[in-house]
């Protein structure tokens, strides 16, 4: 069973409706001030991703979505490593709050239809269900509500995920969306790492998640 | 009749978030629930909802959801024939 001091951050993601960065560097810009909606699918677009049930998803789930990707994608090892051996760990603020809104607004007034496309999305883990549906991630996967970004709280929860369920890669992070604004930080963590790619990679500790959190631009 | 089915189409288009499919890729005959358009179970939801709200005509049970979500087509003539009963 591996401890914390073998597990690594191999890449870091940041988003938001201004920008996504990859280890710090800015990939996308909001250069028109689209706004965050509009964003989203300029980014879902420029990826090379083919996954029409992306335009389905609440905003939430799709800077979650469109962020695991990057954050992945280009990683050797996440592509070979078994199904049960990847995990999803996500914070976040404000639950589903926007969509439990917007939800909420279509069977006001009295005697309207809920939507049940809408409803689908009214439970914040359901961002974990379409990043765990597309990358076929069978391994544990967990969502809480905090108030802020703790790291003491997500070293915890992952020294829990790693030591009991053996697995090699865990997708963690924190992501909110609300008022036409997002804030999603992913790390990858795994144990797993290539000398090679040693000198880009951090130790999984708190001094390092809250500088890779805090620095996202 | 073709005035109804080419609402249909792009009440489908846009209320399902169908973004990567154009009104031309929705022929009257087109499966809905096939693989090119590949709508789910909560589509299906989407379309009883729009029928209801939009037409005033209500999808009673599965069997008559399947017959009727077959095609543009077989929804069109749903309405219609609601209409007239």
């Amino acid at each position: 069973m591996p401890k914390l001091s073998e597990i690594y951050i191999s890449n870091w993601v940041h988003f938001n409706e201004k920008e996504m960065s990859l280890k710090g560097v800015p990939i996308h810009q909001n250069q028109t001030d689209s706004e965050l909606k509009d964003f989203l699918v300029e980014v879902y677009k420029s990826s090379g991703l083919s996954y029409p049930k992306f335009y389905k998803m609440d905003n939430l789930s799709k800077s979650a979505f469109i962020s695991a990707h990057y954050l992945t994608h280009e990683s050797e090892v996440w592509k070979v490593s078994g199904e049960s051996k990847k995990g999803v760990l996500i914070f976040n603020s404000v639950s589903s709050l926007e969509t439990d809104y917007n939800f909420h607004k279509t069977y006001s007034p009295k005697d309207s239809i809920p939507s049940p496309s809408l409803f689908v999305y009214t439970l914040p883990n359901i961002l974990i269900g379409e990043i765990c549906i597309y990358h076929k991630i069978k391994g544990e996967n967990l969502f809480f509500i905090s108030e802020s970004f703790d790291a003491d709280e997500i070293l915890a929860q992952c020294e829990q995920i790693f030591e009991f369920n053996a697995l090699d890669q865990l997708i963690c992070g924190w992501v909110d969306s609300f008022e036409s604004k997002s804030n999603a930080t992913l790390f990858l963590m795994e144990r797993k790492v290539k000398q090679n790619e040693s000198a880009a990679i951090k130790k999984l500790n708190k001094s390092n998640l809250e500088l890779l959190y805090l620095n996202k631009n | 009749m073709e005035n109804l089915k080419q609402e249909l189409k792009l009440k489908i288009l846009e209320e399902l978030n169908l973004e990567d499919l154009t009104i031309e890729d929705l022929q009257d005959d087109t499966l809905l629930f096939g693989e090119k358009i590949g709508l789910d179970s909560i589509d299906a939801l989407e379309i009883i909802v729009m029928l209801d709200k939009d037409y005033g005509v209500k999808i009673i049970n599965q069997q008559q959801g399947i017959k009727v979500f077959h095609s543009i087509q077989t929804i069109a003539d749903f309405i219609e024939e609601s209409r007239k009963a």
